[in-house]
């Protein structure tokens, strides 16, 4: 068996090896949503067979035919990329990230140029609220999206610190709808300078809803009676 | 702090792209793979109709039965071509094979499960253009002398072996194909996760005036889907880092337009045609998908 088959045997083992370490090691969360868990370990299992079979028992002498010219580039690609994987540290994406991809991605998704409506929903008045995360809230806001109608409201969110060019903050958090490719920033304001807090650092945020003007516009914001460091969560997104 | 290029979170979006779509390479291949050991070309052959509208309709669909990606598919096009199918409808086999198959369908499925109706016009558009240059090109004479002079040789000494194989020996080849089909695809992988991560992290201000525009939006996302050359399989996790920067019709563009004629496509398509030719199928894409992401716009999609 010559060299480059053995060598590119063992890069099909690397890769599908390292799909299955990413499971086993519940890394998956920091790139695909866990619905895809199963077929990603499953379809990682199968490059894994395929490169110890081929390594094993398989004996390709046609390496001269175009189909099964495997190059060498493609493997050491394949090398780097799971070394590389394995030793890059695994992080949330950070606040510079929620910034770039912009304010009109959900993010203070309560803003509104109009004035206070009269209308308060009876359904949320009624509904305990204190566990509310983030997504429930801006799901509530695209409802019903009347600031006034939250004030006074008790609110503990978790989410990582967004800092805005005023010197205050919003806790936000990622959601995604297939993997951190199409992550959207969402956030509520806080009502609060950032002082000895830090961008991208994970905060308990409990108080009250107010309603405050922010860049012209009206938002719904957080006026804090606590906010604590909390370590960032296994799952840190939202689905 | 805000002006820093988030390298860390361009990296975790790369490797994102990667994980989520090799398992899809994985199971096309592995699905492609098993077809092409068990189920015999002319048995496709014997069911495609002999009129010239029917019989385009009828090959652009043979990518569902057999789910290969555009790179898997040219040794299946050449086979069919020393099988004696007409040159044209190969080229709509060519062209419809990578976007109507259940694997990429799922798998655009699953990336845009907030906009399905992307699903749908990837395949209506893909279909009809497939159909269409197919149906172009038969109006031509003597088409095989588009043929390159390698594939006239093959067409002369091709011979079907029917030698059967022990079981080992079938898993042994699909193994083979496995290995070698997704490391045929991996590199292109790599190139398209890692423009898609940096484009999808660059700020959305500094793209906004290409992406509002309505011609040059789509252009972009042809010009990008062509330099990437990535594989349809995967193809729709790529085009999600451009969500929300580019409009849904230049999306369409790009899902409909890689698939079709790429960097790969081309070289792969020049072993078998001769250059004329593929400038003849390039040109005809172009102008096709160019004018219905337009119509798309102007539907206000």
């Amino acid at each position: 068996m010559k060299v480059s088959n053995i060598i590119s045997s063992l890069a099909l083992i690397f890769l599908g090896g390292f799909l299955m370490y990413l499971k086993w090691m519940n890394l998956l969360v920091f790139y695909i949503r866990p619905d895809y868990d199963l077929f990603t370990t499953a379809m990682g299992f199968v490059l894994l067979l395929s490169g110890v079979w081929t390594l094993l028992f398989s004996h390709d002498n046609r390496s001269n035919h175009h189909a099964n010219e495997v190059k060498m580039f493609t493997t050491a690609a394949a090398f780097i990329f799971v070394i590389a994987g394995i030793l890059t540290p695994r992080q949330s994406l950070s606040s510079n990230t929620a910034f770039r991809r912009g304010p009109n991605q959900n993010m203070q998704i309560g803003a509104l140029d109009s004035n206070p409506s009269t209308l308060v929903s009876p359904l949320l008045q009624k509904v305990e609220s204190t566990n509310y995360t983030i997504a429930d809230w801006i799901k509530l806001l695209q409802i019903d999206p009347e600031p006034s109608n939250y004030e006074g409201r008790a609110v503990t969110v978790d989410g990582f610190i967004q800092p805005k060019e005023n010197g205050y903050f919003l806790v936000a958090r990622f959601v995604l709808s297939c993997c951190i490719v199409d992550a959207s920033p969402i956030g509520i304001y806080v009502n609060q300078k950032l002082d000895d807090l830090q961008a991208d650092e994970w905060v308990r945020v409990s108080g009250k809803f107010i309603v405050q003007e922010v860049d012209g516009k009206r938002v719904l914001a957080i006026d804090p009676d606590s906010i604590i460091k909390i370590p960032e969560p296994l799952n840190p997104y939202f689905y | 702090m805000l002006g820093n290029f988030p390298i860390v979170d361009t990296l975790s979006i790369f490797y994102a792209i990667v994980v989520e779509s090799l398992p899809f390479v994985t199971l096309g291949v592995l699905i492609s793979g098993v077809i092409s050991l068990f189920v015999s070309d002319e048995l496709l052959i014997r069911y495609i109709p002999k009129k010239a509208i029917p019989g385009h309709i009828a090959i652009a669909c043979v990518g569902f039965i057999f789910p290969v990606c555009e790179c898997g598919n040219i040794p299946l096009a050449r086979r069919l071509i020393s099988k004696g199918v007409p040159l044209s409808q190969v080229v709509t086999f060519l062209l419809a094979a990578p976007i109507f198959n259940p694997i990429v369908i799922i798998a655009t499925l699953t990336a845009f499960r907030f906009a399905p109706q992307v699903v749908v016009f990837r395949v209506v558009i893909g279909l009809a253009i497939a159909v269409i240059v197919g149906l172009i090109i038969s109006r031509g004479k003597n088409n095989n002398r588009y043929l390159t002079e390698n594939m006239i040789m093959e067409c002369k000494l091709h011979k079907h072996s029917h030698k059967r194989k022990s079981l080992r020996g079938t898993v042994s080849d699909l193994m083979l194909i496995i290995k070698n089909e997704v490391f045929l695809v991996f590199t292109s992988l790599l190139l398209g996760a890692f423009i898609a991560s940096v484009v999808s992290t660059i700020s959305r201000d500094n793209i906004i005036g290409i992406a509002t525009s309505p011609i040059l939006s789509i252009v972009a996302m042809m010009i990008l889907a062509f330099i990437m050359t990535i594989c349809s399989t995967v193809d729709s996790f790529v085009a999600l880092g451009y969500v929300g920067i580019f409009p849904l019709n230049a999306i369409v563009a790009f899902l409909v337009f890689g698939p079709m004629i790429d960097v790969r496509v081309l070289t792969m398509l020049s072993t078998t045609f001769k250059w004329k030719l593929v400038a003849f199928i390039t040109f005809l894409v172009v102008n096709l998908v160019l004018t219905s992401s337009l119509m798309l716009y102007i539907l206000g999609i």
